[in-house]
Protein backbone atom coordinates (compact mmCIF):
# COMPACT_ATOMS: atom_id res chain seq x y z
CA UNK A 1 0.00 0.00 0.00
CA UNK A 2 1.96 3.14 -1.25
CA UNK A 3 -0.53 6.00 -1.14
CA UNK A 4 -3.50 7.28 0.97
CA UNK A 5 -5.99 6.37 -1.71
CA UNK A 6 -5.16 2.39 -1.82
CA UNK A 7 -5.46 2.85 1.83
CA UNK A 8 -8.98 4.23 1.08
CA UNK A 9 -9.44 1.39 -1.22
CA UNK A 10 -8.50 -0.87 1.63
CA UNK A 11 -10.91 0.81 3.96
CA UNK A 12 -13.80 0.81 1.26
CA UNK A 13 -14.05 -2.55 0.71
CA UNK A 14 -14.83 -3.66 4.36
CA UNK A 15 -18.17 -5.46 4.78
CA UNK A 16 -21.01 -3.59 6.43
CA UNK A 17 -21.45 -4.53 9.59
CA UNK A 18 -23.52 -7.55 10.98
CA UNK A 19 -25.80 -6.81 12.93
CA UNK A 20 -29.33 -7.75 14.76
CA UNK A 21 -30.28 -4.35 16.01
CA UNK A 22 -32.43 -2.39 14.32
CA UNK A 23 -33.55 1.54 15.12
CA UNK A 24 -36.16 -0.07 17.29
CA UNK A 25 -33.96 -2.02 19.48
CA UNK A 26 -31.98 1.30 20.12
CA UNK A 27 -34.73 3.13 21.26
CA UNK A 28 -36.25 0.40 23.55
CA UNK A 29 -32.52 0.21 24.84
CA UNK A 30 -31.98 4.08 25.47
CA UNK A 31 -35.47 3.55 27.17
CA UNK A 32 -34.45 0.85 29.14
CA UNK A 33 -31.65 2.93 30.08
CA UNK A 34 -33.32 6.04 31.24
CA UNK A 35 -35.17 3.44 33.86
CA UNK A 36 -31.94 2.51 34.71
CA UNK A 37 -30.74 5.57 35.46
CA UNK A 38 -34.31 6.54 37.36
CA UNK A 39 -34.01 3.79 39.63
CA UNK A 40 -30.37 3.86 40.08
CA UNK A 41 -31.66 7.50 41.27
CA UNK A 42 -33.95 6.37 43.55
CA UNK A 43 -31.80 3.46 45.14
CA UNK A 44 -29.17 5.79 45.93
CA UNK A 45 -31.08 8.69 47.72
CA UNK A 46 -33.24 6.04 49.34
CA UNK A 47 -30.68 4.32 51.03
CA UNK A 48 -28.74 7.37 51.88
CA UNK A 49 -32.17 8.67 53.36
CA UNK A 50 -32.38 5.39 55.34
CA UNK A 51 -29.34 5.46 56.86
CA UNK A 52 -29.30 9.31 57.59
CA UNK A 53 -32.77 8.94 59.10
CA UNK A 54 -31.49 5.93 61.41
CA UNK A 55 -28.18 8.06 62.54
CA UNK A 56 -31.26 10.85 63.12
CA UNK A 57 -33.36 8.30 65.18
CA UNK A 58 -30.34 7.51 67.32
CA UNK A 59 -30.16 10.99 67.88
CA UNK A 60 -32.79 11.46 68.96
CA UNK A 61 -33.83 8.30 71.09
CA UNK A 62 -30.34 9.02 72.62
CA UNK A 63 -31.17 12.98 73.80
CA UNK A 64 -30.54 15.45 71.53
CA UNK A 65 -30.44 18.10 74.14
CA UNK A 66 -27.38 16.44 75.86
CA UNK A 67 -23.95 17.34 75.11
CA UNK A 68 -22.07 13.89 75.18
CA UNK A 69 -19.82 11.97 73.60
CA UNK A 70 -22.66 10.01 71.73
CA UNK A 71 -24.17 13.36 70.32
CA UNK A 72 -20.66 14.70 69.47
CA UNK A 73 -20.01 11.25 67.57
CA UNK A 74 -23.28 11.16 65.82
CA UNK A 75 -23.22 14.75 65.12
CA UNK A 76 -20.10 14.42 63.32
CA UNK A 77 -20.85 11.34 61.18
CA UNK A 78 -24.33 12.71 59.73
CA UNK A 79 -22.49 15.95 59.23
CA UNK A 80 -19.90 14.65 56.94
CA UNK A 81 -22.68 12.21 55.14
CA UNK A 82 -24.16 15.37 54.68
CA UNK A 83 -21.41 16.93 53.25
CA UNK A 84 -20.42 14.12 51.08
CA UNK A 85 -24.12 14.02 49.58
CA UNK A 86 -23.64 17.66 48.80
CA UNK A 87 -20.74 17.16 47.23
CA UNK A 88 -22.29 14.16 44.86
CA UNK A 89 -25.41 15.59 43.55
CA UNK A 90 -22.84 19.05 42.63
CA UNK A 91 -20.54 16.69 40.89
CA UNK A 92 -23.43 14.92 39.24
CA UNK A 93 -24.96 18.39 38.16
CA UNK A 94 -21.97 19.74 36.58
CA UNK A 95 -21.10 16.37 34.52
CA UNK A 96 -24.56 16.63 32.91
CA UNK A 97 -24.04 20.38 32.04
CA UNK A 98 -21.40 18.27 29.82
CA UNK A 99 -22.94 17.77 26.40
CA UNK A 100 -22.01 15.12 24.45
CA UNK A 101 -22.94 17.16 20.91
CA UNK A 102 -20.26 19.74 21.81
CA UNK A 103 -17.13 19.24 19.50
CA UNK A 104 -14.43 17.28 20.14
CA UNK A 105 -12.00 19.42 21.42
CA UNK A 106 -14.33 21.05 23.75
CA UNK A 107 -16.05 18.36 25.23
CA UNK A 108 -12.57 17.43 26.01
CA UNK A 109 -11.90 20.52 27.54
CA UNK A 110 -14.61 20.39 29.56
CA UNK A 111 -14.66 16.93 31.02
CA UNK A 112 -10.60 17.71 31.87
CA UNK A 113 -12.32 20.71 33.87
CA UNK A 114 -14.71 18.22 35.38
CA UNK A 115 -11.83 16.09 36.30
CA UNK A 116 -9.71 18.65 37.81
CA UNK A 117 -12.30 19.71 40.21
CA UNK A 118 -13.08 16.67 40.99
CA UNK A 119 -9.19 16.01 41.94
CA UNK A 120 -9.10 19.21 43.76
CA UNK A 121 -12.05 17.05 45.82
CA UNK A 122 -10.49 13.86 45.90
CA UNK A 123 -7.17 15.18 47.38
CA UNK A 124 -8.75 17.97 49.60
CA UNK A 125 -12.30 17.44 50.69
CA UNK A 126 -12.57 13.57 50.55
CA UNK A 127 -9.61 12.40 53.06
CA UNK A 128 -10.61 15.33 55.55
CA UNK A 129 -14.75 14.12 55.34
CA UNK A 130 -13.32 10.12 55.50
CA UNK A 131 -11.25 10.54 58.56
CA UNK A 132 -13.38 12.97 60.07
CA UNK A 133 -16.28 10.37 59.49
CA UNK A 134 -14.43 8.17 61.70
CA UNK A 135 -13.16 10.45 64.22
CA UNK A 136 -16.98 10.09 64.91
CA UNK A 137 -17.31 6.72 64.84
CA UNK A 138 -13.95 6.91 67.13
CA UNK A 139 -15.68 9.09 69.85
CA UNK A 140 -18.28 6.72 69.90
CA UNK A 141 -16.65 3.69 70.62
CA UNK A 142 -16.67 4.50 74.54
CA UNK A 143 -20.33 4.59 74.51
CA UNK A 144 -20.55 1.33 72.75
CA UNK A 145 -18.61 0.04 75.34
CA UNK A 146 -20.39 0.89 77.76
CA UNK A 147 -23.66 -0.29 76.34
CA UNK A 148 -22.66 -3.07 74.45
CA UNK A 149 -21.83 -6.63 75.46
CA UNK A 150 -17.79 -7.33 74.83
CA UNK A 151 -18.82 -9.78 72.17
CA UNK A 152 -20.63 -7.33 69.94
CA UNK A 153 -18.51 -4.40 70.78
CA UNK A 154 -15.43 -6.07 69.31
CA UNK A 155 -17.60 -7.05 66.66
CA UNK A 156 -18.71 -3.20 66.10
CA UNK A 157 -15.04 -2.39 66.47
CA UNK A 158 -13.26 -5.18 64.12
CA UNK A 159 -15.77 -4.28 61.34
CA UNK A 160 -15.95 -0.56 61.76
CA UNK A 161 -12.28 -0.53 61.02
CA UNK A 162 -12.45 -3.04 58.11
CA UNK A 163 -14.39 -0.88 56.78
CA UNK A 164 -12.22 1.91 56.94
CA UNK A 165 -9.47 0.15 55.23
CA UNK A 166 -11.58 -1.69 52.56
CA UNK A 167 -14.07 1.71 51.54
CA UNK A 168 -10.69 3.68 52.02
CA UNK A 169 -8.78 1.59 48.85
CA UNK A 170 -12.46 1.26 47.39
CA UNK A 171 -12.45 4.78 47.00
CA UNK A 172 -8.65 5.17 46.02
CA UNK A 173 -8.82 2.44 43.60
CA UNK A 174 -11.76 4.84 41.84
CA UNK A 175 -9.82 8.42 42.15
CA UNK A 176 -7.11 6.25 40.41
CA UNK A 177 -9.20 6.00 37.38
CA UNK A 178 -10.25 9.73 37.35
CA UNK A 179 -6.91 10.76 37.75
CA UNK A 180 -5.96 8.21 34.54
CA UNK A 181 -8.76 9.73 32.55
CA UNK A 182 -7.53 12.76 33.52
CA UNK A 183 -4.66 12.61 32.34
CA UNK A 184 -5.42 10.87 29.39
CA UNK A 185 -7.47 14.39 28.33
CA UNK A 186 -4.82 16.16 28.66
CA UNK A 187 -2.83 14.88 25.66
CA UNK A 188 -5.55 16.01 23.39
CA UNK A 189 -5.05 18.71 21.37
CA UNK B 1 -41.41 14.91 11.34
CA UNK B 2 -41.86 12.77 14.76
CA UNK B 3 -38.69 12.34 16.96
CA UNK B 4 -38.81 8.20 15.63
CA UNK B 5 -38.71 8.98 12.16
CA UNK B 6 -36.10 11.61 12.42
CA UNK B 7 -33.80 8.52 14.28
CA UNK B 8 -34.86 6.07 11.92
CA UNK B 9 -33.52 7.81 9.22
CA UNK B 10 -30.42 8.76 11.22
CA UNK B 11 -30.03 5.07 11.79
CA UNK B 12 -30.26 3.92 7.97
CA UNK B 13 -27.88 6.85 6.89
CA UNK B 14 -25.43 6.62 9.46
CA UNK B 15 -25.12 3.37 12.00
CA UNK B 16 -22.87 1.89 9.48
CA UNK B 17 -20.13 4.98 9.38
CA UNK B 18 -20.79 5.02 12.75
CA UNK B 19 -20.31 1.42 13.35
CA UNK B 20 -16.81 1.69 11.22
CA UNK B 21 -15.40 4.22 12.92
CA UNK B 22 -15.68 2.69 16.34
CA UNK B 23 -14.23 -0.17 14.94
CA UNK B 24 -10.97 1.75 13.76
CA UNK B 25 -11.08 3.78 17.14
CA UNK B 26 -11.01 0.14 19.01
CA UNK B 27 -8.20 -1.32 16.61
CA UNK B 28 -10.66 -3.44 14.87
CA UNK B 29 -12.76 -5.13 18.16
CA UNK B 30 -15.86 -5.48 16.69
CA UNK B 31 -17.32 -6.12 20.21
CA UNK B 32 -16.04 -2.96 21.20
CA UNK B 33 -17.35 -0.98 18.48
CA UNK B 34 -20.92 -3.09 18.80
CA UNK B 35 -21.03 -1.55 22.41
CA UNK B 36 -20.35 1.80 21.30
CA UNK B 37 -21.98 2.07 18.61
CA UNK B 38 -25.29 0.94 20.64
CA UNK B 39 -24.05 3.74 23.21
CA UNK B 40 -23.58 6.15 20.60
CA UNK B 41 -27.09 5.87 19.13
CA UNK B 42 -29.06 5.90 22.81
CA UNK B 43 -27.37 9.12 23.25
CA UNK B 44 -28.69 10.47 20.20
CA UNK B 45 -32.13 9.50 21.22
CA UNK B 46 -31.43 10.78 24.32
CA UNK B 47 -30.62 13.77 23.52
CA UNK B 48 -32.40 14.25 19.66
CA UNK B 49 -35.57 16.74 21.47
CA UNK B 50 -32.90 19.12 22.34
CA UNK B 51 -31.02 19.64 19.17
CA UNK B 52 -31.33 22.67 17.90
CA UNK B 53 -30.84 22.99 14.09
CA UNK B 54 -27.23 25.04 15.06
CA UNK B 55 -25.22 22.63 13.22
CA UNK B 56 -26.23 20.00 10.10
CA UNK B 57 -27.28 16.53 12.13
CA UNK B 58 -25.24 14.53 10.86
CA UNK B 59 -22.30 16.94 12.25
CA UNK B 60 -24.20 16.64 15.70
CA UNK B 61 -24.29 12.95 15.53
CA UNK B 62 -21.00 12.35 14.50
CA UNK B 63 -19.91 14.67 17.70
CA UNK B 64 -21.82 12.55 19.84
CA UNK B 65 -20.12 9.48 17.89
CA UNK B 66 -16.34 10.80 18.33
CA UNK B 67 -17.05 11.95 21.81
CA UNK B 68 -18.77 8.75 22.76
CA UNK B 69 -15.27 6.77 21.73
CA UNK B 70 -12.68 9.00 23.18
CA UNK B 71 -13.65 8.06 26.95
CA UNK B 72 -15.75 4.98 26.35
CA UNK B 73 -13.02 2.52 27.26
CA UNK B 74 -11.27 4.95 30.03
CA UNK B 75 -15.02 5.04 31.78
CA UNK B 76 -16.24 1.74 31.25
CA UNK B 77 -15.01 -1.64 33.46
CA UNK B 78 -11.58 -2.86 33.58
CA UNK B 79 -12.87 -6.12 31.64
CA UNK B 80 -13.35 -3.70 28.35
CA UNK B 81 -9.78 -2.24 29.03
CA UNK B 82 -8.14 -5.20 29.28
CA UNK B 83 -9.75 -6.53 25.89
CA UNK B 84 -9.51 -3.17 24.12
CA UNK B 85 -5.54 -4.12 25.09
CA UNK B 86 -5.49 -7.82 23.54
CA UNK B 87 -5.24 -6.88 19.76
CA UNK B 88 -6.37 -9.62 17.01
CA UNK B 89 -3.04 -11.39 16.35
CA UNK B 90 -3.68 -12.79 12.95
CA UNK B 91 -0.60 -11.91 11.31
CA UNK B 92 0.87 -15.14 12.68
CA UNK B 93 -2.40 -17.50 11.61
CA UNK B 94 -2.09 -19.03 7.86
CA UNK B 95 -4.02 -18.19 5.27
CA UNK B 96 -4.88 -14.81 6.36
CA UNK B 97 -6.95 -13.09 4.01
CA UNK B 98 -4.64 -10.08 2.47
CA UNK B 99 -7.04 -7.28 2.66
CA UNK B 100 -7.45 -8.30 6.29
CA UNK B 101 -3.88 -8.27 7.06
CA UNK B 102 -3.63 -4.64 4.96
CA UNK B 103 -6.78 -3.62 7.70
CA UNK B 104 -5.17 -4.90 10.79
CA UNK B 105 -1.82 -2.81 9.81
CA UNK B 106 -4.36 -0.41 9.63
CA UNK B 107 -5.83 -0.53 12.23
CA UNK B 108 -2.20 -0.49 14.46
CA UNK B 109 -1.02 2.23 12.60
CA UNK B 110 -4.11 4.10 13.23
CA UNK B 111 -3.37 3.86 16.75
CA UNK B 112 0.17 5.51 16.76
CA UNK B 113 -1.79 8.76 16.21
CA UNK B 114 -2.46 11.27 18.54
CA UNK B 115 -6.61 10.78 19.92
CA UNK B 116 -7.30 13.84 17.72
CA UNK B 117 -5.59 12.50 14.75
CA UNK B 118 -7.42 9.38 15.09
CA UNK B 119 -10.67 10.81 14.89
CA UNK B 120 -9.73 13.05 11.77
CA UNK B 121 -8.51 10.25 10.12
CA UNK B 122 -11.54 8.02 10.99
CA UNK B 123 -13.95 10.76 9.87
CA UNK B 124 -11.75 10.74 6.27
CA UNK B 125 -11.50 7.42 5.46
CA UNK B 126 -15.54 7.69 6.00
CA UNK B 127 -15.89 10.44 3.59
CA UNK B 128 -16.85 12.59 5.78
CA UNK B 129 -16.41 16.45 4.53
CA UNK B 130 -13.25 18.37 5.44
CA UNK B 131 -16.11 21.31 6.67
CA UNK B 132 -18.29 19.17 8.70
CA UNK B 133 -15.12 17.63 9.75
CA UNK B 134 -13.69 20.53 11.45
CA UNK B 135 -17.20 21.69 12.79
CA UNK B 136 -17.41 18.02 14.44
CA UNK B 137 -13.45 18.72 16.00
CA UNK B 138 -13.75 22.15 17.14
CA UNK B 139 -10.99 23.21 14.54
CA UNK B 140 -10.35 25.81 11.49
CA UNK B 141 -10.79 24.29 8.36
CA UNK B 142 -7.53 25.64 7.13
CA UNK B 143 -6.17 24.03 10.81
CA UNK B 144 -7.31 21.10 9.68
CA UNK B 145 -5.95 20.25 6.27
CA UNK B 146 -2.32 21.12 7.92
CA UNK B 147 -3.24 18.60 10.03
CA UNK B 148 -4.59 16.01 7.42
CA UNK B 149 -1.95 16.23 5.37
CA UNK B 150 0.67 15.33 8.33
CA UNK B 151 -1.71 12.54 9.08
CA UNK B 152 -1.96 10.88 5.94
CA UNK B 153 2.05 11.10 5.28
CA UNK B 154 2.20 9.70 8.50
CA UNK B 155 -0.44 6.62 7.94
CA UNK B 156 0.68 5.93 4.65
CA UNK B 157 4.37 5.66 5.51
CA UNK B 158 3.45 3.73 9.11
CA UNK B 159 1.85 1.45 7.00
CA UNK B 160 4.63 0.65 4.29
CA UNK B 161 7.14 0.10 7.44
CA UNK B 162 4.47 -2.40 8.47
CA UNK B 163 4.92 -4.04 5.35
CA UNK B 164 8.62 -4.30 5.25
Amino acid sequence: MKTFEDLQNVWNQQSNPSTDQSASDYVKKAEQHQNEIRSNHVWTIGIISITFLILVGYFVWIGIYRFNAFSLGLGIMMLMLLTRIALEVVSIRKFRNIKPDSTLLTYAAQLQQFYNWRKRIHFILTPIIYITYFIGFTILLPVFKENMSSGFYLYVVISGFAFFIGFGLFIMSRILKEIKLLNFLKTMK
Amino acid sequence: MDKKAIFNGLYDSHHAKVFRLCKGYFTGNEALAADATQEIFIKVWENLEAFRSESNISTWLYRIAVNTCLVFLRKSSSKKEIASEVLPQTASEPYIDEKEEQLRKMYQCIQKLDETGKMIILMILEGIEYQEISEIVGITEETLRVRIHRIKKNLTQCVQNENI
